[in-house]
């Protein structure tokens, strides 16, 4: 039985879609038996982020219909062995899902995958209900911003209201040099707010940008910072013990030895 | 010897109960209660009311009216009309509100604060995140754990946080001076006690390593270390 996890936050941008296929990517080439679902319907981004978006043809709301098979509609991306997606329905509403029938959904990929990762979309209302009925665990993504902070707490009273296994978190776009500076609030700022595990940090790298336009999620390039980041948390995921390194601003220096001696 | 207030609000079953003395006219009942809640801050919403309209005749259309403006300005219901006039009473059955003659033996001279702070207190056992939002108008509040930004908290009585404090809180929301907000570390985004406001000064305040209090004093909230009573 594979573990159904929904990638959450409550407020937009923080990087719900850029995790869900870092974090389905990684764990794929790790061995892993992954499926992405976009749960993000009438705004699906998922499969273009993993530059898929030709190659969709059916998406969940015709499984849900029983237009399709759920085979069918499976699209399996060929960079990664045993990686797929099952993107949203681009044309309808959040309104033409009930909460059972993407429980169902869930379900029945449960029997393929070892991992079904749900991407959330914004906010608390029906959209959210459908992306967490057919979750057993959760991941929340939040920045270091005041207002995403705010977001993602409400949003974790909700899910430990719904009986999910306690959710962990997830700092994305966290910047060292920023924080030194004073001008970002300090991990530890969040961490005493949120009170609950802290899965991963993943530092704010402009590679993203670049990779999310070309539709090749980040973990599938050479080692960045946060490819090498969004690596460890799905080995977390797996249960290995890896601590989160302190993250430091890489200086001139520091990035000419990572390159001339390939660490990072 | 302080003035009979000819409107009396007090806390009833989690709900109000608002007492309107026979010299209020009827074209203003609902204006007088509005004011009336509004000195008490604005917090107070959605609550369940216990109105008692004393011996005042009443007909289905003032009711009506009574009822859409003190719903459209504070969100409450009126579950309960306490009334010694039947006519008042038949009014209410044709809108569906119960009504009975008494409700219990009270007295109205009694000051309102008095009755607000009784000596019950909920306690939750949890850290009240975003969004959450507890009213207790029959006494006092104990959080063990933290009131974390985004969340509202309001008690006739004290508040009182085994944690963190940095949300909003009311205490003494009906009116009790006395009543107080005490928290291992405050660092509340906005406090307020009966009629009186206090924010957070701009940029967050470091907080105090020891427990303090916040209370009024001469008209206005002052904060300190908390070291009993
Ligand atoms: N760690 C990061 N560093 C820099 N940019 C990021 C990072 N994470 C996400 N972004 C950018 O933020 C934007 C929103 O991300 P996205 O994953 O679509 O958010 P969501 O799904 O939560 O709405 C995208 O343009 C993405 O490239
Ligand atoms: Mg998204």
């Amino acid at each position: 039985m594979g573990r159904p996890i929904v990638i959450t936050s409550g407020k937009g941008g923080v990087g719900k879609t850029t995790t869900a296929a870092n974090l389905g990517t990684a764990l794929a080439l790790l061995g892993q038996k992954v499926v992405v679902v976009d749960a993000d319907i009438g705004l699906r981004n998922l499969d273009v982020v993993m530059g898929l978006e030709s190659r969709v043809v059916f998406t969940s709301m015709d499984v849900i219909e029983g237009k399709c098979d759920l085979n069918k509609a499976l699209i399996r991306d060929k960079r990664a062995e045993n990686l797929y997606i099952l993107a949203a329905a681009q044309s309808r509403n959040k309104s033409d899902v009930q909460p059972e029938q993407m429980a169902r959904l869930v379900k029945e990929l449960e029997q393929q995958f070892d991992f079904v990762l749900i991407d959330c979309p914004a906010g608390i209302e029906q959209g959210f209900d459908n992306a967490v009925a057919g979750a057993q665990e959760a991941i929340v993504v939040v920045t270091p911003e005041v207002s995403s902070i705010r977001d993602a707490d409400r949003v974790i009273g909700l899910l430990q209201a719904k009986g999910l296994t306690e959710p962990r978190y997830i700092l994305n776009r966290y910047s060292p040099r920023l924080v030194e500076q004073g001008e970002m609030l300090d991990r530890s700022d969040v961490q005493e707010i949120l009170a609950i595990p802290l899965l991963g940090i993943i530092p704010e790298d402009q590679t993203i940008i670049a990779s999310t336009n070309r539709g090749k999620p980040l973990v599938l390039e050479a080692s960045t910072p946060a490819g090498a980041a969004y690596v460890r948390i799905a080995r977390r995921l797996l249960g290995e013990e890896i601590p989160i390194p302190e993250f430091r601003e890489e200086t001139g220096w520091s990035r000419f030895f990572r390159m001339l001696f390939g660490r990072g | 010897m302080r003035q009979k207030e000819p409107i009396l609000v007090r806390g009833y079953r989690n709900g109000l109960y608002v007492t309107v003395d026979d010299s209020v006219p009827t074209e203003e009942l609902a204006d007088r209660i509005v004011s009336r809640l509004a000195r008490l801050g604005s917090f107070v919403k959605g609550a369940p009311l216990v109105l008692e309209v004393g011996q005042r005749s009443l007909n289905d259309e003032e009711l009506r009216q009574i009822q859409k403006q003190l719903d459209r300005q504070y969100g409450l219901r009126i579950v309960q009309l306490v009334s010694g006039s039947d006519a008042t009473r038949s009014a209410a059955e044709i809108l569906r509100i119960r009504a009975v003659p008494t409700l219990f033996d009270h007295r109205v001279e009694e000051p309102p604060a008095l009755r607000a702070r009784e000596p019950n207190t909920i306690t939750i056992r949890h850290t009240l995140r975003a969004g959450a939002s507890e009213q207790f108008l029959q006494g006092s509040i104990l959080v063990l754990g933290d009131v974390n930004p985004g969340a509202e908290l309001v008690a006739s009585g004290d508040i009182i946080v085994l944690g963190t404090l940095r949300g909003v809180v009311h205490a003494g929301a009906l009116g009790d001076e006395g009543a107080v907000v005490i928290a291992l570390r405050l660092l509340a985004t906005q406090i307020r006690i009966a009629g009186h406001i206090a924010r957070s000064p701009e940029g967050e305040r470091e907080a105090r390593p020891y427990p303090e209090i916040a209370l009024v004093e001469k008209e206005q909230i002052v904060v300190r270390r908390f070291e009993g009573f």
